[in-house]
């Protein structure tokens, strides 16, 4: 009942579910790991493949593990 | 760790700053101690192992930390406990930030809340150049002690834990987007391992 009365009255509604998912995941790993792929790229280009690698996934792990009170 | 080391908990902003380089020294000795243990282990597995298979060696333990990533209970090489919480009561700060560091930086005695973490520990032995360990071994501790930012400017716990609230998200979306990143970069590691081969 209260999402047709929005609809005519021209409110916004809720947005789904699903699409929150998306746009939060899309937002926070897609693009950097994305970035990652990349980097990665620039380092093999550079004969530094795996020293890259490392660099990328030792400054993620460090980040995401320092988020504990 | 912003809720131990903090402007309010270090007494003043200096302390708080000195306490945040102990506290990057304390994870950078740390995690150069687990690199020379694991050196020594794939050093030891060098005696069994032809070289050109040692890389798989790594593969095992970090499939388990991914898996465990993903949310499976699945049996890890590490403790699932946090850094002891009555050592806040019993040191100081500084000793704290020294020995928090120590611990997290070593990993293994607690969880690893990445599988990043595991997995690039565990890649280090394959480095040929000893500078490439220090330097990353140097980037994990920076990203684990650039949290303590949120320190700057508050003047009690309550307001870093406001700040901790608003940054922070627990959200289940929030949550797979960590793992997400966690474990692509594990497997971006574990690809330029396997390519890269043990060192010539």
């Amino acid at each position: 009942m209260n999402q047709p009365a929005a609809e005519a009255t021209g409110e916004r509604l809720p947005q789904p579910q699903r699409s929150n998912w998306s746009a939060v995941i899309a937002r926070d790993s897609y693009v950097l790991l994305a970035g990652f792929v990349v980097l990665l790229a620039l380092g093999r280009a550079a004969g530094m493949g795996l020293a890259t690698a490392l660099a990328i996934g030792a400054l993620l792990a460090g980040w995401q593990s320092s988020w504990s009170p | 760790m912003a809720l131990t080391i903090n402007p309010a908990g270090s007494g003043t902003r200096t302390k708080w700053l000195a306490d945040t380089g102990v506290f990057f020294v304390g994870v950078l000795v740390g995690a150069l101690a687990s690199a020379a243990v694991l050196v020594g282990a794939i050093g030891l597995l060098s005696l069994v192992v032809p070289s050109k298979w040692l890389p798989v060696a790594v593969l095992p333990p970090a499939g388990l930390a991914m898996l465990r990533e993903l949310g499976l209970s699945v049996p890890v090489p590490y403790r699932s406990r946090q850094v002891p919480e009555w050592w806040r009561s019993v040191l100081s700060t500084r000793m704290v930030a020294l020995a928090y560091g120590l611990v997290l930086g070593f990993g293994f005695a607690t969880l690893f809340t990445t599988s990043a973490h595991l997995v690039v520990l565990l890649a280090l032995p394959f480095v040929a150049s000893p500078w490439i360990v220090v330097w990353t071994v140097a980037i994990f501790a920076a990203g684990k002690t650039i949290v303590l930012y949120l320190g700057q400017g508050t003047a009690s716990h309550a307001d870093v834990v406001a700040r901790l609230s608003l940054i922070e998200s627990a959200s289940t979306p929030r949550r797979w987007a960590r793992r997400i990143t966690g474990l692509g970069a594990s497997a971006l590691v574990l690809i330029a391992l396997l390519h890269a081969g043990p060192p010539g």
